[in-house]
């Protein structure tokens, strides 16, 4: 009993997290409870959403992506320029299919030239912020294009962006991606054992690619939303936005270690990011109070895990040992 | 001369950085004729005196296996610091920044070492949090020193027509150098980065050696902090951000490898001043301003991919070796 319990506090911690932060609100602030403002959240967190939902079978296979950042900012800038050009829907199709390119690059260097892919991705990162520094004349641009807004803007229902439909399509590929395929059971293998999966024959360098361009394709579909729903691409957008993704992700629960995660428990971690950053908007805190309090739940939820781990480990060793003395 | 030959391919794979750094000087003095005057090459030294200083203390940190992504609110927390206490006592300008480097990496070395959390998520999250901190109590705005104190001789200062921060660069690597070469920790160090159950199988507390490291790397940055906050007399809470590419890719083209145990410092302050030339030659090339980050990152991954090829070599070289002899 006791033990389904701890499991289940362990499971939904950030749910336990944000149920707090909703009771909070309750006393302080009651317009917060506006569904415009719930949808609100949503629809503000599903960009960095649908770039977490690419990376997140990445870091199950245990590599990470720096450059996601740099990646939607230039496929935003390539999707921007090419609008007057060729017209709105062959950009988007350019700008999405960009990712795969810059996805397969990454892959390359960290599958075939065998380099970490911290720092792989960490000299992508540079290279594509600075081609769109160059594409852009380091100034933002934008498409002058009316019609470009729609892809992102369009509203569903009264005050539903359609961008919340596309996180739910992210969501469910990568959920399904994970379940029900033989890509995500390897996603899971890889970033357990990767040399037994090597013995074993499964192609770890193949699958290490195409979860690379997975990553890329995703981060490069947030670009073109980000930049259709502002009608501007500009190269310093990216901006630390690959460090945050990642934080997101470890609070979600998958491991660094590799192995181990949920795609829901992803999406709960980008929803508390989301709704402390509202929050602290409500409170009428000074900005950077946000990025201390993303910092606390960061630490917080390491550090839980960890504590929490060893206590359990603890308390196995010592029913273990009682057990041995009883039948000794 | 087989031996000689032998000695030398084995020199050259575990230090190409040098000879990187030769062919790169090389090739912008036969491009621009102003490269190889004394004052240029005082101004790269001086330029990157802060990046080497950090360099030096991040470059410990991943020889112990560990990573550090902190170091730049950890500078800029100093810095800022610095510049407050500056017009109040000259003395305490020096002292308290460096001590509260000190703490701030100590309290990233506890988190990691004795906690036992990932070092890159947690250095990740105290990033953020001393940013944060640092924002908070500033609110964001320029923190201003004088320019007719004392202090501003640590910055500015020329002894024998060098300035003063190439000699704190020089004397921090000379230091670091010595820590990690020359003494007991050092050992422990490159120790606890290529198998760190075994040092602690061996009776050390390797816990301990590696919450240190992180406290190093905080004295380290907070000296590099006090450098930046005299240079630029008054400072600004996000000058820190600058800094993490630049130190990060001086760390790794030097020849720190990330899973640690391997790595020399006198390599990394190589690689800072590689970074330094590569920089200055574009400004003298007149390369614009836009596409300097495109050949930065290219010669970044470059030179990864051919450090790498160069280990497996060495690697391969080294068994041959040992199988001849044997």
């Amino acid at each position: 009993m006791n033990k389904a319990l701890g499991k289940a506090f362990l499971e939904y911690k950030l749910l336990l997290v944000m149920g707090g932060i909703v009771i909070l609100m309750f006393f302080f602030d009651f317009t917060f409870f506006n569904p415009i403002n719930l949808i609100n959240i949503i629809s503000h967190v599903s960009i960095n959403g649908i770039l977490a939902m690419g990376m997140t079978l990445l870091m199950i296979s245990r590599s990470f992506d720096m450059s996601i950042g740099s990646i939607m900012v230039l496929s935003g800038t390539i999707t921007v320029m090419l609008v007057r050009v060729i017209g709105i829907p062959g950009a988007i199709l350019v700008g999405v299919l960009s990712g795969i390119l810059m996805g397969w690059l990454n892959g390359i260097l960290v599958a075939k030239f065998k380099i970490n892919s911290f720092i792989a991705t960490l000299g992508t990162m540079v290279i594509f912020q600075g081609m769109a520094f160059s594409l852009t004349n380091m100034k933002p641009i934008s498409s002058r294009n009316p019609n470009f807004q729609i892809f992102a803007t369009y509203e569903l229902f009264e005050g539903v962006p359609i961008v919340i439909l596309y996180f739910l399509i992210a969501i469910f590929i990568v959920w399904f991606i994970s379940r029900f395929t033989r890509l995500g059971k390897n996603a899971y293998d890889i970033g357990g054992n990767m040399d037994a999966c090597r013995m074993m024959g499964i192609n770890v360098d193949y699958y290490s690619i195409v979860f690379f361009i997975i990553s890329g394709v995703f981060a490069s579909f947030g670009g073109v939303l980000l930049s259709s729903k502002i009608d501007a691409a500009s190269a310093v957008f990216g901006e630390n936005v690959g460090l945050q993704i990642i934080a997101g992700i470890v609070i979600g629960g998958v491991s660094l270690a590799g192995g181990v995660g949920k795609v829901m428990g992803v999406v709960q971690g980008i929803i508390l990011l989301g709704l402390l950053e509202n929050v602290t908007m409500y409170l009428g805190l000074f900005g950077y109070f946000q990025l201390l309090f993303r910092a606390l739940i960061l630490l917080g939820v390491v550090i839980f895990d960890i504590v929490y781990v060893n206590v359990n480990s603890k308390m196995l060793e010592k029913t273990n040992f009682r057990k041995m003395k009883e039948i000794g | 001369m087989n031996k000689f030959y032998a000695r030398f391919r084995l020199f050259y794979l575990n230090n190409s950085i040098i000879f990187i750094f030769i062919a790169l000087s090389v090739m912008s003095g036969i491009l621009s004729d102003k490269f190889f005057s004394v004052r240029n090459w005082l101004n790269i030294l001086n330029n990157f005196s802060v990046t080497g200083i950090v360099s030096c203390g991040v470059a410990l940190v991943l020889i112990a296996g560990g990573i550090d992504l902190s170091f730049g609110s950890i500078l800029a927390c100093c810095s800022v610091f610095a510049a407050f206490l500056e017009p109040r006592s000259l003395f305490l300008a020096i002292l308290l920044p460096v001590l509260l480097g000190v703490l701030l990496g100590l309290f990233n070395g506890f988190i990691v070492a004795k906690i036992g959390a990932n070092p890159l998520i947690t250095t990740l999250g105290t990033q953020w949090l001393y940013f944060a901190l640092l924002m908070i109590v500033t609110s964001g705005n320029l923190v201003q020193g004088n320019s007719d104190t004392p202090f501003h001789f640590i910055g500015h200062g020329k002894i024998f027509n060098i300035p003063f921060p190439i000699y704190f660069f020089l004397g921090i690597v000379l230091f670091a150098w010595f820590l990690s070469r020359k003494t007991l920790y050092g050992k422990y160090l490159f120790a606890h980065g290529s198998n760190k159950n075994a040092l602690f199988c061996s009776g050390i507390d390797s816990s301990h050696i590696y919450m240190m490291t992180f406290a190093i790397m905080g004295l380290l940055v907070g000296i590099g902090g006090v450098v930046l906050s005299s240079r630029l007399i008054g400072v600004r809470p996000t000058e820190g951000g600058r800094y993490l590419m630049n130190v990060l890719t001086a760390v790794i083209l030097g020849g720190v490898s990330l899973n640690g145990g391997i790595g020399s410092l006198v390599n990394v302050m190589i690689a800072v001043v590689v970074l330094g030339v590569i920089d200055n030659s574009m400004v003298l090339l007149g390369v614009p301003y836009k596409d300097q980050q495109i050949i930065r990152g290219g010669i970044f991954i470059l030179s990864i991919i051919y450090n790498n090829y160069l280990v497996n070599q060495s690697e391969i070289f080294r068994r041959k070796s040992v199988s001849q002899e044997s």
